[in-house]
């Protein structure tokens, strides 16, 4: 606690110092000298930077993706099967479930 | 002769009042490239001193600068006028001063050198009076300019922005491209590592 009220204390020293506009001279000159002498932009660099970026994180999405691939188990019929069991359950829950006359019709036998 | 100094700032303003920033741009993009000068000579000053924040040696100072506006030039089409072009341009110089800092740290040898005398001065004072303004501020910001030096290029932009030149975390965002939360976040990380470079330049003992 300390720490950060001296700290405080500093930055408030090194903020009230203003720092100077002063420069050098004909350094304009200088500029226009630079962006005349500049090679011209590459119009693609910034596609080239992009295009990278890009390849970079599909390569990492698929090192990913691979890992967790082979990281499953070599067997997985007995979980699917239940699956189907569980889908085709809940598909006949869905279907006939607003339906119980339908349940009851079914179960008595037809009267000669 | 005289045409290669600039003349005084407030004589620009003056000169300039009825070219806009816009109008100007607007001639350099119909191919008129010599009327960068007067981008030039209008924001040199406020670059500088901005410059003057990241870099201490003249050379790189000057480096900086011509960065920022051999940048302004070559992405002068993408400015589409719906923002000042001041704000702009100090978004470059921000992401420029960035660059440089990072560079800087690279090549940088970590050399944490002594107390001088009169920064030892300024801590006993401090130990005996932490409440006063403190004497010889002059020692307080040399020993604020070698904690800065120490730091990672990201904790010494954002402490400068925020607390030396005093700008809002949304500025801060507006000019770094970082988010707000972000801002904040490393705005803490950036505190919580001047404490532990000041603790390193072994201030601790004064307090």
């Amino acid at each position: 606690m300390k720490l950060e009220g001296l700290r405080q204390k500093l930055v408030r020293a090194a903020r009230q110092q203003t720092m100077s506009e002063q420069v050098p001279y004909a350094f304009e000159q200088r500029i226009l000298h630079a962006i005349r002498s500049a090679p011209p932009r590459d119009p693609f660099l910034p596609w080239v930077s992009g295009l990278w970026r890009a390849a970079l994180c599909s390569l990492a999405i698929a090192a990913a993706t691979g890992t967790w691939h082979w990281g499953q188990p070599n067997d997985p019929a007995p979980a699917t099967e239940t699956l189907v069991i569980a889908d085709a359950d809940l598909l006949e829950v869905a279907v006939l479930g607003d339906l119980p006359e339908l349940e009851e019709a079914l179960a008595e036998p037809p009267s000669p | 002769m005289a045409r290669l100094l600039c003349p005084d700032p407030r004589e620009i303003v003056a000169a300039f009042m009825d070219s806009s920033d816009a109008s100007v741009i607007a001639a350099i993009r119909a191919g008129e490239t010599g009327r960068f000068e007067e981008l030039v000579c209008r924001y040199q000053p406020r670059l500088f001193a901005t410059a003057r924040r990241y870099a201490r040696r003249q050379d790189e100072i000057e480096d900086i600068v011509q960065q920022i506006f051999v940048k302004v030039f070559q992405n002068l089409d993408s400015w589409r006028g719906d923002a000042p072009f001041e704000h702009w341009i100090m978004r470059i110089a921000v992401r420029v001063c960035y660059d440089a800092l990072r560079v800087h740290q690279r090549n940088r040898e970590d050399s944490m050198t002594q107390l001088s005398p009169e920064e030892s001065d300024w801590l006993e004072h401090h130990a005996a009076a932490p409440d006063s303004s403190g004497i010889d501020a002059e020692a307080a910001r040399s020993l604020v300019a070698r904690a800065f030096e120490q730091l990672a290029p990201a904790s010494r932009l954002i402490l400068t922005l925020l607390e030396l030149e005093d700008r809002s975390v949304k500025e801060i965002s507006a000019l770094t491209g970082w988010s707000m939360p972000l801002v904040k976040v490393r705005a803490f990380r950036a505190r919580a590592e001047m404490r532990r470079i000041l603790s390193r330049m072994g201030v601790e003992k004064y307090l």
